[in-house]
């Protein structure tokens, strides 16, 4: 493949990934369910992992990168320097990792708080839930 | 309300556009290049490099290396946040009780039969993970999260009151995950100990023998490359991310029957 359609394939897939935050963005500011508004921050942490994993892989002139793993013990310091040349960047998948389990952790607690609201007001709807309590204070 | 809509969107293209115009830009640098940053290059040359015993870790697994050595304080946090969610998911639905025997009967009988060949093979698998975290892709995270899967199955098609049965209900499994951190904070202090003892420098968190600490955890077990602590740190990571999830799963899974005090809980304090 041409260098320059390895290019091309990685813009594209750039520009995806920032249309696919930015749709998931418009989902967090006017979706009015709770639970649309949580899917679509899952889709904006995905898509911000996915773009950062993606600033360390690399393109090689001759062969295929190599995950950032070892096959084998390796036998010669050579070996090691052919390995360090052919792997992708190891550090933002491990930050990433990092990232995944706190947004994993924290989706947990929004998701038991998402839970909870539904149980007291019945709705997700955030506005039918403001306007619900309006009129219950009209009321009184 | 709808114009606020069309405001936003119009506002989040515009976004994608100047975004895409600077990616699509030729005369900035390429996205992906065939040299790859410093920093990420001297870790793939030291993870497992024997000629330079004191930078190494012995993992032929690059990322699970900073991930438990390089940067082992940052996944120690990590894992107490996961500890923290928790801790106050239970503080959002307190008040709930767990109540057995509510009539459920689950799914059908075809399904509990492929659930049962199922949940074993998704256990060995996800302990297979987190064990060889330092020789393939995976790690106690991983590991945990795969087994969780097993408990999301088993409430799903045998319905909650058989995860009770099976004695896995949410006390015992905050008890199992407080055990799995105090035992992951003992490996990370006894290197330390061990040289405060024998009377040699050795530092928290510490897994290799460095320049100015002659001591260090195991670098094989049997013949295999385990990394000294990363070993350890994987399996206690699959215990704490297994009933971190598992305690989230059965929390966000309750039925109501158990959860009216908690809404009472909730009611009173409005």
């Amino acid at each position: 493949m041409s260098e320059e359609l390895v290019q091309l394939a990685f813009r594209t897939s750039a520009v995806a990934f920032i249309a696919n935050i930015a749709v998931a963005l418009y989902g967090i500011l006017s979706r009015p369910s709770l639970v649309k508004k949580f899917m679509c921050l899952i889709l904006f942490t995905d898509s911000i992992n996915l773009f950062a994993i993606f600033i360390g892989f690399r393109v090689l002139r001759s062969s295929y990168p190599l995950p950032p793993i070892l096959s084998n013990v390796p036998r010669s310091l050579e070996e090691l320097e052919r390995f360090a040349s052919t792997a992708v960047d190891p550090l933002p998948q491990a930050l990433i990792l990092t990232a995944i389990v706190i947004g994993l952790a924290t989706s947990m607690f929004i998701l038991g708080l998402i839970l909870m609201y539904h149980r007291l007001h019945g709705t997700t709807d955030v506005h039918a839930a403001v306007e619900a309590e309006e009129v219950e204070e009209s009321a009184e | 309300m709808r114009r606020k809509d069309v405001v936003i969107a119009i506002s989040l293209s515009l976004l994608v556009l100047a975004m895409s115009i600077i990616i699509g830009a030729e005369q900035f640098t390429p996205i992906a290049s065939a040299v790859i940053r410093g920093l990420g290059e001297s870790y793939l040359m030291y993870s497992y490099n024997p000629w330079h015993a004191n930078m190494t870790v012995f993992s032929l697994n690059v990322v699970t290396a900073i991930i438990w050595d390089y940067r082992g304080l940052d996944t120690f946090y990590e894992t107490c946040v996961l500890l923290a969610s928790v801790v106050a998911l239970l503080a959002v639905l307190r008040g709930y009780g767990e109540v057995a025997r509510l009539g459920a009967q689950g799914l059908s009988d075809v399904v509990k039969a492929a659930t049962k060949l199922v949940i074993p093979l998704i256990a060995v698998y996800s302990v297979a993970t987190a064990l060889h975290g330092q020789l393939t892709p995976g790690g106690g995270f991983q590991g945990g999260a795969i087994a969780s899967v097993a408990i999301a199955l088993a409430i799903a098609v045998y319905s909650l009151d058989s995860v009770y049965r099976k004695g896995l209900s949410v006390s015992r499994l905050v008890v199992l995950r407080v055990l799995g951190l105090a035992c992951m904070l003992c490996i990370a202090v006894a290197l330390a100990l061990v040289g405060a003892l024998l009377g040699v420098k050795a530092y928290v968190f510490q897994n290799m023998a460095k320049e100015d600490s002659p001591i260090g955890m195991p670098k094989t077990l049997l013949d295999t490359p385990m990394a000294g602590a990363v070993l350890l740190y994987n399996t206690f990571e699959l215990v704490i991310a297994f009933s971190g999830l598992s305690t989230a799963l059965i929390m966000l899974s309750l039925r109501e029957e158990e959860l009216r005090k908690a809404i009472e809980v909730g009611e009173a304090y409005e």
